[in-house]
């Protein structure tokens, strides 16, 4: 019985040690990058978890199998929701006002709020990021698609799902 | 998005265990509800992979408009006085601003925008673990 309830745990555990070895990757090698160390969270997770499946058995082989697939799918997407978490931190506009709301225990205006975050610092980031990437390269102070095409792929990608889910290729049209 | 998530989970959640509850086949055992836990992990993380794609979905992400701005200018290039121009406050910030307004995350008091109970939650979490990783402000 106390296997088959481990069974249930496998994923959860999995990504437990995914998010304590990103975590821990981060704080103590610096130059391993956030990137980096939740790729390297992820692959020890899912080393972590294959090696449970291979020795937790407490099913018929077939049905062995078959919990082992869904707990892999269920490693996999919570792995995904983990990192978009972290992404979110980074990256989330949203997140970023209310953080700066938290900051300002009296409140800010509208004025105050785009003091501390704007668009024209959105852009400077956003830029710097998709530089170091290689996804856009500089020239005459001109800026152009780069070699690394990824992130333009998932844009076309993204409005595609756009057009089918809401019929709008962005939010203003 | 709480609302969306509760939802989505309340409905998924009911028909996926009211069926079994009531076929003639159901025999409650500690086997069995261990097998519709697994279940239930199983659906929670396809509902959190709907979830947490939606924004992705709904706004636009500005690092994907600006690579779309690019690759349309082609050849040219494209100057960042130009994404200045077409990507303001307007665009980039106020819907934004909006979007939390409307989930009830900040609330707009005597002309300034302030966190509610739900906001400071829900931010928290991300600041504990922002501080775990030792990161500073994202955005």
């Amino acid at each position: 019985m106390f296997l088959i309830y481990l069974q249930l745990f496998i994923p959860l555990i999995s990504l437990f040690i995914n998010a304590i070895v990103q975590l821990l990757t981060f704080r103590l090698i610096p130059k391993s990058g956030l990137l980096s160390s939740i790729y390297l969270g992820f692959i020890v997770g899912f080393i972590n978890l294959l090696i449970f499946e291979f020795y937790v058995f407490s099913v018929s082989f077939n049905d062995h199998i078959c919990i082992t697939i869904a707990n892999l799918f269920i490693y996999f997407v919570l792995g995904y929701c983990y990192f978009n978490f972290i992404c979110l931190g980074e990256t989330a506009r949203r997140i970023r006002i209310l953080r700066e709301l938290y900051d300002s225990k009296d409140g800010l205006s509208l004025e105050d709020l785009l003091k501390r975050y704007n668009a024209r610092e959105i852009i400077e980031k956003r830029i710097e990021r998709l530089k170091n990437n290689g996804q856009v390269i500089s020239g005459n102070e001109k800026y152009y698609i780069g070699n690394n095409q990824a992130m333009l792929l998932i844009a076309k990608i993204i409005v595609l799902l756009k057009v089918v889910i809401s019929g709008k290729r962005s939010e203003k049209t | 998005m709480i609302k969306l998530f509760m939802n989505i989970f309340i409905i998924g959640l009911l028909s996926l265990w009211l069926p079994l509850l009531f076929s003639n086949t159901y025999v409650f055992s500690m086997k069995n509800v261990v097998y519709y836990f697994h279940i239930l992990l199983f659906y929670i993380s396809i509902v959190c992979f709907y979830i947490i794609n939606l924004p992705a979905i709904e706004a636009d992400s500005p690092s994907l408009v600006i690579v779309m701005k690019i690759a349309k200018a082609g050849s040219v290039g494209l100057g960042k006085d130009n994404l200045f121009q077409e990507l303001t406050d307007s665009i980039l910030i106020k819907p934004r601003i909006n979007d939390l307004l409307k989930e009830k995350l900040i609330c707009l008091c005597q002309d300034k925008y302030k966190l509610t109970a739900k906001g400071k939650f829900i931010i928290s979490i991300f600041i504990f673990y922002r501080k775990l990783l030792g990161l500073p402000k994202g955005g």
